[in-house]
């Protein structure tokens, strides 16, 4: 199945490539480095749309701006090419209010704020990336709609691996990406509409998958978005380097803080401190409540306080679970007491966490982001050498969110 | 649901602004703040700065004797209001209301107009500039924004 999608993603790619022209490596668009330009930066610079920015294994100390629209920059091999920002220098890549800018096959570490990231943009996809150790963000896209990250590896940031924030509608896919040792391994700040994460492993983490509503971003509260078919387990790491978000919610599988309208659906969750799906309200200089979300078909097991549950106003909040397998839930017999359709025949608690249990549990203190491990030889992009080069110019191809199947555990 | 009819139900005023919640409430998500109790002045004065950055995306100061200082917030990420007017000799403080850090820069070609803060704490850190030329002036984020001014950007309009 999951072979099905990435073929129908590919023969879209390709279709739009036919359309607009892409650029493969044996084109004069191609910009190689260091073999034309000494650095990625002048590289870029020296681009225009539709260029293909090839860079060749090598560490490479730089910060990269990219001002320009629809450009591709590839690494030729994920793990041996490698941006290090030596704790000194801030971001990566980073992609800033240019259209259809695509990234691929690289590894970024070391750096300040962020591993790639993208802002202010009208389409981006960043696919097979691995960020390490970057002191905000991993794989990071801000106020930025239509668009993929896939295939990546996000791993040993105090905030999150992966991390989409402020859009609505975000119309973007998370798709077959890891995330570990991270504060968060997911964070989506007001990330509203058709956001779907999907196929993807979330693990030892402070807490995995956390959408949420704040008021230090526009375009609260968090709404629509659909997480299924992931693998989120033992998010519970205390060695993590960790923002206070992320101490806070740690020990939870898949939290939603404040949001609305979420859809979870056929993940497998286990092992973890709190909760394996919980559902509960955020504070910030607002009071951020949960209505609407929907918890279904999920296999939740080996939760500390609970496998399900939910802190809500009241019961016309239409939060809602059902079909879940699962031993323990806070209110109790919560399927009864919520159900996604008919009656409920369990009584209504609004607040049987409590909440206050999440807020003051001592966590241990952020750890050394500089001890947080390699993730190993990660996949490699393939034919990164000669695979034309497709910038992001249209929406993302829907997700075939029904065909994604409970995953086995691994 | 609206949050005035939350706030009642959970038996907090709705008379009550939402900055004088603040102690009660705010920043909950930062697990220390709840534990260090953010000090009522502190979480006041970080209202005003909220409440004054969220008012107007241009603040015009009149004339006068007084020049009282103008707020700036950096948020994640934006800077808000984006543009402000002062006088020359007003100052202005920007205060990092946000998650990440940022900073102040100014593109120093063709003028090196000074502004120059490497980084803010989040949450707490701030930086004051006094306006000694008159002239518009760009500055930016260098971690989330362009010299050129993207992103993360704002304008400084400065009259004699």
């Amino acid at each position: 199945m999951k072979t099905l999608r990435i073929l129908i993603t590919t023969a879209a790619l390709m279709g739009v490539l036919a359309s607009c022209g892409g650029s493969s490596s044996s084109d004069a668009n191609v910009k190689r480095v260091p073999q034309d330009f000494k650095t990625i930066q002048e590289a870029v610079d020296a681009a225009v749309a539709g260029d293909l920015v090839l860079v060749d294994k090598g560490t490479y100390s730089e910060a990269v701006t990219v001002e320009t629209d629809n450009i591709v920059i590839r690494g030729i091999d994920r793990n041996e090419v490698i941006l290090e920002g030596d704790y000194t220098l801030d971001n990566g890549i980073r992609i800033v209010g240019a259209k259809g800018v695509v990234v691929e096959n690289m590894t970024a570490r070391n750096y300040r704020a962020n591993g790639f990231f993208w802002t202010g943009v009208d389409g981006y996809r960043g696919s097979y990336l691995t960020a390490v150790r970057n002191g905000d963000y991993g794989i990071y896209a801000f106020d930025s709609v239509n668009g993929i990250f896939e295939h990546s590896y996000g791993g040993g940031s105090p905030d999150a691996g992966f991390y989409i924030g402020q859009c609505k509608p975000c119309n973007a896919i998370i798709n077959d990406v890891i995330a570990e040792n991270n504060g968060l391994g997911y964070s989506g700040t007001n990330a509203s509409g058709n956001l779907v994460i999907a196929n993807s492993t979330f693990r030892q983490n402070r807490a995995g998958i956390v959408p949420n509503s704040l008021d230090s971003e526009k375009l609260s509260p968090q709404e629509d978005n659909i997480i299924v078919g992931n693998l989120v387990y033992s998010n519970n790491n205390g060695l993590t380097p960790a923002i206070g978000a992320a101490k806070l919610a740690m020990g939870n599988g898949i939290l939603v803080a404040g949001g609305n309208r979420n859809q979870i659906l056929r993940n497998r969750v286990w092992d973890h401190d709190i909760t394996g799906i919980g559902i509960v309200p955020n504070s910030d200089k607002s009071l951020f409540w949960v209505e609407g979300n929907s918890v279904q078909e999920n296999d939740v097991s080996d939760s500390r306080a609970a496998d399900l549950a939910l802190t809500a106003l009241d019961a016309k909040a239409n939060n809602c679970f059902s079909k879940n397998v699962f031993a323990t839930s806070k209110p109790a017999d919560i399927e009864n007491a919520q159900p996604c359709s008919g009656t409920a025949t369990a009584p209504f608690d609004k607040d049987p966490l409590p909440l206050a249990d999440l807020i003051n549990r001592v966590k241990p203190d952020s750890g050394d982001i500089k001890k947080m491990p390699d993730p190993g030889p990660q996949t490699n992009m393939p034919n990164a050498a000669k695979a034309k080069a497709v910038p992001m110019i249209a929406p993302p191809t829907p997700l075939d969110v029904a065909s994604v199947t409970l995953p086995a555990k691994p | 649901m609206q949050l005035v009819a939350l706030l009642r139900a959970f038996q907090f005023d709705p008379a009550t602004s939402v900055c004088d919640l603040l102690p009660l409430v705010s920043r909950s998500h930062y697990g220390e703040a709840m534990i260090n109790r953010i000090p009522t002045v502190s979480a006041f004065a970080a209202c005003v700065v909220m409440l004054s950055a969220c008012s107007s995306s241009v603040t015009q100061i009149p004339r006068g004797a007084s020049l009282p200082i103008v707020a700036v917030a950096s948020v994640d990420n934006s800077f808000e209001p984006q543009t402000v007017s002062v006088v020359v000799g007003q100052s202005v403080t920007w205060t990092n209301t946000g998650r990440n850090r940022h900073d102040v820069k100014v593109k120093k070609v063709p003028t090196d107009f000074g502004i120059d803060q490497d980084s803010f704490i989040p949450l707490t850190g701030t930086y004051t500039y006094a306006f000694s030329k008159s002239g518009s002036f760009v500055y930016y984020c260098s971690i989330h924004g362009t010299a050129k001014g993207k992103g993360m950007a704002g304008t400084i309009l400065v009259s004699k």
